[in-house]
């Protein structure tokens, strides 16, 4: 009888290895030649991180208690609540300068550039700065954004087709920063993306690539399957123009589903909302580091803690 | 492993009859290989050959039916490694496992029979009820206790004495459980209890390697219905073992590992439990034996299997029709979307964000997004009146205005031919827009 021996896949391809950050508390992921977490093929010299997700405003009308509750001593002060989540275990702090958005005051460039450059001296975990969403205004504020955190090596998301040269040329050229190049859920768009920001001079190293995303069960295999299949490229067919590594913002997504905030009293078999919405966070987090994902950004502690340990455990 | 079409030609009788509709041997062997026509088209092909052939033809992981009736669950036989290559077929199986020593099985079983999800039109339950342990009388106990609580489930017995599940079986025969484990030490006596009865057997080795030889030993015995396992080890340990026997099956055609494969997630941190349930659905799991169960772990990995078993080529669609968010009356705005089951979530989500009671329509479009069914002809002026007209929204509203997706806003006039009664209003291009659209709806309405 022949001994049967474990089938092994050689790649040709490897994700880069990104810096973020600097000096001590420099964080870097990416570098695997393999796919996510087949460390029985090749090697995974770095593992994912995550971050926790810190507002510019106190969410307590918006969130949900079982996500507010871990926070709302601090919620009201972005600097407090990004030394909670270092507290808490989180690799990165992921700022979200919501209050950017025309539908919410359409707080100054200037404005946001302080508070990022406070949070940043407050904590010694690299930053990832998060727009509003607002094309335009996500243009106008993150080259502000990006020139007060000028040399710190820190993630500014995102970049897409429309404001990536605003976006791309401030962060990734002129202040010292990553970019992160947001697309929607499809390889090409990506693809095209990381093209279009290479040829502007932003260096391949400086890229993150953030995918899209959506909730589990909210359009989620299409996240899921775009992922796999740029990781496939980037990995199988060392398609150099994937070969950067991913940021999903997850926490958010997940707390919106109605599986996560439905009221007890509105379904009450479900039990408690907290329960519900730190699963909903860690599957779709664990998905997506299947995926590929190697920065997730969770919201609740709890999901931070569980999801850090996974990781632990799968290398 | 399969066999290339001059391969086939060799095994083939090379008269060029025609009886099997192809006009030489040469292009039948191309259509075999091609897993194009059946083997048994050919009448003239020796019984060695067809079986070579037909052996060479099976598909690479068996499909194994678990229960009986309306409790029978069908898994394996998958094709692919990754979902995007073609599709994972068969969903995974949520279990709940009992240790015949579980104190808390009573409150447990309770749990998994509450769980009923409607989603996306497929009723979620907790499919199968396991009993794992080693002693004839309190294992026996605790078959009766799960087939007491009633659960509409397919069931496990699981043992490493053979003889403990055999005292059992009698018990819940009926329900075609899966029975286990086959190991090095008593794999004989399993099979001969399985293959009487009929019934899956689950295997059970440390290691990929030692369970490759175990199943080629049961392989001997001329048992194929089987589920494979190698334990309860680290998450890193237990996904390398599944990466290796989904590969060596799928890929190599390593018929001894041509199998589903059972996980274990069992861990007393539900949150940990939901980790390993979670790897287990999108990498290679097909039984999922988990130790607690509520709805809190279970909504996502409802919801994710139900994405990750969907079928990349065929969008999932929501049933036309109309649906009341929020508990809308006779003077609430009516919106009209496309049944895309993506489309239909985002508008949904945006709707209940906005705490604006609506009524929206969701008419046939092919399953397809706004522009796309636009585009397609699937959605138009005329098929969205048509659509108002006979779905009963109006019984339903005195107020008659509808709002059209605004990416759509050119259908408008052909809408308003369509809906006399009607005034029409463009709503946002964007479902992230509804709610400040709705908000002002008193206003957009007049």
């Amino acid at each position: 009888m022949l001994a049967f021996q474990r089938p092994l896949d050689k790649n040709s391809g490897k994700i880069r290895e990104v810096e973020l950050g600097a000096g001590d508390s420099k964080i870097v992921v990416g570098g695997e030649n393999v796919l996510p977490f087949y460390g029985f093929d090749g090697e995974i010299p770095n593992k994912p991180v995550v971050a926790m997700e810190v507002l510019d405003f106190d969410p307590k009308d918006e969130w949900v208690d079982a996500v507010y509750a871990p926070i709302a001593a601090v919620a009201a002060d972005p600097v407090a609540w990004a030394k909670l989540a270092v507290e808490k275990g989180a690799d990165l702090v992921a700022l979200k300068l919501l209050n950017a958005h025309p539908d919410r005051g359409n707080v100054p460039a200037a404005d946001c550039a302080a508070l990022a450059k406070k949070v940043a001296e407050a904590v010694n975990v690299p930053l990832i700065v998060e727009g509003c969403g607002h094309t335009d205004r996500d243009a106008e504020i993150l080259p502000k954004v990006a020139e007060a955190l000028e040399g710190k090596n820190y993630l500014i998301l995102a970049a897409n087709e429309h404001n990536y040269k605003a976006v791309g040329a401030a962060a990734g050229l002129a202040y010292g920063n990553l970019v992160g190049a947001e697309s929607s859920v499809d390889i090409n768009l990506a693809k095209q993306l990381n093209i279009l920001l290479t040829q502007l001079g932003v260096k391949e190293e400086k890229i993150v690539i953030h995918p899209g995303i959506a909730a589990v069960g909210y359009g989620f295999e299409y996240v899921y399957s775009a992922m796999e299949r740029i990781r496939a490229a980037a990995i199988q067919q060392n398609d150099k123009t994937l070969q950067m590594p991913f940021v999903s913002p997850y926490g958010a997504e997940a707390w919106k589903t109605k599986e996560a905030i439905a009221p007890v009293d509105e379904i009450p078999a479900w039990g408690d909302a907290e329960p519900r919405g730190i699963a909903m966070e860690v599957t779709g987090a664990i998905s997506l580091l299947m995926a590929g994902a190697n920065i997730v950004v969770l919201s609740h502690p709890t999901s931070v803690a569980t999801v850090k340990k996974a990781i632990a455990d799968l290398l | 492993m399969a066999l290339s079409g001059l391969e086939i030609f060799k095994l083939l009788p090379k008269t060029n009859c025609k009886e099997c509709g192809f006009p030489t041997c040469l292009a039948f062997a191309m259509k075999l290989a091609g897993a194009g026509v059946e083997v048994d088209k050919c009448p003239h092909m020796s019984d060695a050959a067809k079986e070579t052939l037909g052996e060479a033809s099976a598909p690479p992981q068996k499909t194994i039916t678990i229960g009986a009736g309306d409790n029978a669950f069908v898994i394996g036989g998958e094709t692919v490694l990754m979902r995007h290559e073609k599709t994972f077929v068969n969903r995974p199986i949520f279990a709940l496992a009992l240790n015949e020593d579980d104190a808390d099985a009573d409150a447990k079983l309770a749990r998994a029979k509450e769980i009923k999800y409607d989603r996306v039109g497929e009723t979620m339950k907790i499919g199968l009820v396991a009993v794992i342990g080693n002693d004839a009388a309190k294992f026996g106990a605790m078959v009766d206790k799960a087939a007491a609580a009633g659960l509409e489930a397919a069931c496990a017995l699981l043992s490493d004495n053979v003889d403990v599940v055999k005292a059992a079986l009698p018990k819940v025969a009926d329900t075609k459980p899966l029975v286990g484990f086959a190991t090095e030490a008593n794999f004989e006596a399993a099979v001969a209890l399985a293959k009487e009865a009929g019934l899956p057997l689950a295997v059970k080795a440390d290691t990929v390697e030692a369970l490759h030889d175990l199943v080629e030993k049961i392989h001997g015995l001329d048992y194929k219905n089987l589920v494979l396992f190698t334990g309860h080890k680290s998450l890193k340990e237990e996904l390398a073992d599944r990466v290796a026997i989904a590969r060596a099956a799928l890929k190599n055609t390593v018929r001894p590992l041509g199998y589903p494969v059972m996980v274990c997630a069992c861990d007393e941190d539900p949150y940990m439990r939901g980790v390993r349930a979670t790897l287990a659905v999108v990498k290679y799991g097909a039984l999922i034996l988990m130790n607690d169960v509520s709805y809190g772990t279970m909504l996502p990995l409802f919801a994710l299997r139900q994405n990750i078993f969907t079928d990349p080529q065929k969008p999932m669609r929501v049933e036309p029709g109309i649906y009341p968010i929020g508990n809308p009356g006779p003077e609430s705005p009516v919106l009209v979307t496309v049944d895309f089951a993506l489309t239909y979530f985002i508008v949904a989500g945006e709707i209940e964000k906005s705490k604006v009671p609506t009524w929206l329509l969701i008419p046939d479009a092919g399953g397809l997004s706004v522009l796309t069914a636009w585009a397609a002809g699937k959605l138009s002026g005329s098929s969205i009146a048509q659509f108002v007209k006979e779905c009963g929204i109006n019984d339903k509203v005195t107020k008659k205005v509808i709002e059209l997706p605004g990416k759509v806003a050119v259908l408008k006039g052909e809408l308003e031919d369509g809906l006399p009664d009607w005034k029409i209003v463009i709503g946002p291009d964007e479902a992230i827009d509804l709610p400040r659209f709705l908000k002002a709806w008193d206003e957009v309405a007049k």
